[in-house]
């Protein structure tokens, strides 16, 4: 029983990870039209500021001597691991600033990167974003201090003084699940309001938009800076639960991961990432989870993995060509609409049998 | 130049690869006036526009512009967002409306400076409820002049093309603009349609003193509104005057029957 619960845990922290990249990738791709091939860029540059701020940042901070205690060696790992089990106030508060620092440094990192291609077409930007991915990889195989090809290990969990590990899963599930929330909150409070409709409109035809007076540049990189901003988040969340960071992890594959996310879920639909986030992240898990079951390399996961998306993937655009759940329009403004109509007196939409 | 223009168009000219699309054109449009901008297919009325609102820079030439403080600036080779943002509202001859917005949707999109573009207002509805509900009863009271309400909540695949060119032209009527350029706002409209239409143009310049330029193949009916027009032809201008002089040019009969 105790299994059940402790998979549903570990399930429902990589949804709710994956469903910050997946609500900020509507924004970004579904909302705006901005096609973000490079998620794992900010995803990983947030995980290895994570990684960094909560190891270095901890060591140098207890008086440990970082070039002695690096978090690539034995001793590094093991003096993270005493720490982390006995010093819980330092290790939250360095937890949570470093959620704040990949929040800033991804977001600013961003901002910087699209400013100058987001005049061109949307070709060029999404290779442009996919390309730094893939360089900023190269630089972690080749950084001795982020651990090269081996990355980093002995990140400490935030809770693991806790000792219950269910307990300290449950107390991180809560973090990712505020995080997660509050992501979703603002994404759809922007799809809402006049905001949404601007980025519509410039997905829609960003030469029109300029002429109605959007800055089209200007309103894309801010919203860049946020959706990236919460991609480092999520990346140093990620980063923190597992407790390693290495360049493997940050492949291009993940990027379509949760590009395959938003499209079963429905592109421009906030809800829609989080059902395709929840979908493809229970498959992968119990694919993971099935692994020793099925047995050896010949069945490994990551086999089974693109099979299953993909057939889940033409299964649903067969079904439904634009996901899940589809954009709707916004119902604030609908809503305004129905009570004007209904003041002039035009209650049947349809007709237009009272005015003149 | 004169005192009272608010656009003053001072020799530009625009080539594409050889072909003068506009040479040495020189047109001043006085303040709170109709004007209007007429020539056959193909004599760069289009591209005049495009010059103004910064498509694309003019080859040569400037574009002065007279801001609400009566000083006149220099806008050629702004970004179309900045010459907006000064108070010029231009529309398209092919309809440019945005296909997964709905009619009301795309009128919302003009005005300026609305509250809830910010990101951060954006996340508090109570920031721009107010402003939003106001700008939707002013989209309506523009689709009930026009008997439009049913198609509010229409995408403008659903719509006929003439409605389409409606909503073109109203999308650029929904925000007071110090200068209009209407690019052949009743082509494909029906009499009555474009009749309202003309009594709204009318409307708006005589009670709020909002200056028109207007391109527009039915010169009949510009004619009835108009105070001065202006004609090009091949690039160059051919005439100008009032309506009846306009009328009995033996070079504009000319120009649009040929020789
Ligand atoms: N982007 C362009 N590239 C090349 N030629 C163009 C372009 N835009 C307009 N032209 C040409 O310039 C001339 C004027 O066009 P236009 O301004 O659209 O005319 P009008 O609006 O008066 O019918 C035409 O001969 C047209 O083919
Ligand atoms: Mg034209």
């Amino acid at each position: 029983m105790i299994d059940v619960l402790s998979f549903a845990i570990h399930w429902l922290t990589y949804f709710t990870i994956y469903a910050i990249l997946a609500i900020t990738l509507v924004l970004e791709a579904g909302i705006s039209g901005i096609t973000n091939f490079g998620k794992v860029a900010f995803f990983g540059l947030g995980a290895y500021i994570g990684a960094v701020v909560n190891t270095y940042t901890l060591l140098a901070l207890l008086g440990y001597d970082v070039n002695t205690y690096t978090p690539f060696t034995a001793q590094g790992v093991s003096v993270l691991s005493k720490i982390a089990a006995s010093e819980p106030i330092i290790v939250i508060m360095i937890f949570f600033m470093s959620l704040a620092i990949s929040f800033v440094i991804t977001g600013l990192f961003g901002r910087l990167l699209i400013y100058p291609v987001i005049r061109v077409g949307a070709g060029f930007v999404g290779f442009t974003l996919l390309s730094v991915g893939e360089i900023l990889r190269a630089i972690y195989m080749n950084t001795h201090f982020l651990g090269g090809t081996y990355g980093m290990f002995g990140i400490p969990q935030p809770f693991t003084w806790l000792r219950s590990p269910v307990l300290s899963a449950l107390c991180y599930l809560a973090v990712t699940f505020s995080i997660f929330l509050s992501a979703y909150i603002l994404v759809s409070r922007i799809h809402e309001s006049p905001l949404g409709r601007v980025l519509r409109a410039i997905r829609d035809d960003d030469v029109a938009a300029l002429f109605l007076g959007k800055d089209v540049p200007r309103i894309k990189s801010s919203v860049f800076f946020l959706t990236s901003g919460l991609s480092g988040v999520a990346g140093a969340l990620y980063a923190c639960y597992v407790g390693s960071v290495n360049p493997q992890m940050f492949v291009v594959l993940v990027t379509f991961n949760v590009w395959a996310m938003i499209i079963i879920g429905g592109s421009s639909s906030p809800m829609g990432a989080v059902l395709g986030a929840a979908l493809l992240s229970l498959v992968d898990r119990l694919l993971q989870y099935a692994t020793p079951v099925i047995g050896g390399v010949l069945f490994s996961a990551d086999y089974l993995r693109p099979i299953f998306i993909g057939c889940i993937m033409i299964a649903i655009l067969v079904k439904k060509p634009m996901g899940l759940l589809p954009e709707k329009p916004p119902k604030i403004t609908a809503g305004f609409l129905r009570k004007a109509l209904e003041e002039i007196g035009e209650v049947n939409e349809g007709g237009c049998d009272t005015c003149d | 130049m004169k005192e009272d223009a608010i656009l003053v168009i001072n020799e530009v000219s625009k080539y594409f690869e050889g072909l003068k699309a506009l040479s040495k054109v020189t047109i001043e449009i006085p303040e709170k006036c109709i004007v209007g901008l007429i020539g056959p297919n193909g004599s760069g009325k289009t591209t005049l526009f495009n010059v103004i609102t910064g498509f694309y820079p003019p080859d040569e030439g400037k574009i002065l512009y007279k801001t609400l403080s009566g000083i006149f600036v220099d806008i050629t080779g702004l970004n179309p967002h900045e010459v907006f943002k000064m108070g010029v509202i231009r529309t398209f001859q092919i309809p440019r409306l945005f296909p997964s917005l709905t009619v009301l949707e795309n009128l919302l999109i003009t005005p300026l400076n609305q509250r809830g573009e910010s990101v951060v207002n954006s996340l508090r509805r109570s920031k721009w409820l107010r402003e939003e509900e106001e700008l939707v009863h002013r989209a309506v009271n523009l689709l009930k002049t026009f008997n439009r309400l049913n198609i509010a909540s229409k995408y403008p695949s659903e719509l006929s093309i003439g409605d389409i060119k409606l909503i073109e032209t109203l999308r650029g009527l929904m925000t007071p603009a110090r200068l209009y350029l209407l690019d052949e706002p009743l082509a494909g409209l029906d009499l009555h349609t474009a009749r309202s239409l003309l009594r709204l143009i009318w409307k708006l310049n005589k009670n709020h003193g909002l200056t028109f330029l207007i391109v527009e193949h039915r010169v009949d009916l510009l004619m009835e509104i108009a105070d001065f027009i202006y004609v090009l032809h091949n690039g160059s201008l051919l005439a100008s005057g009032t309506p009846g002089e306009i009328i009995n040019d033996p070079k504009v009969v000319r120009a649009y029957i040929g020789e």
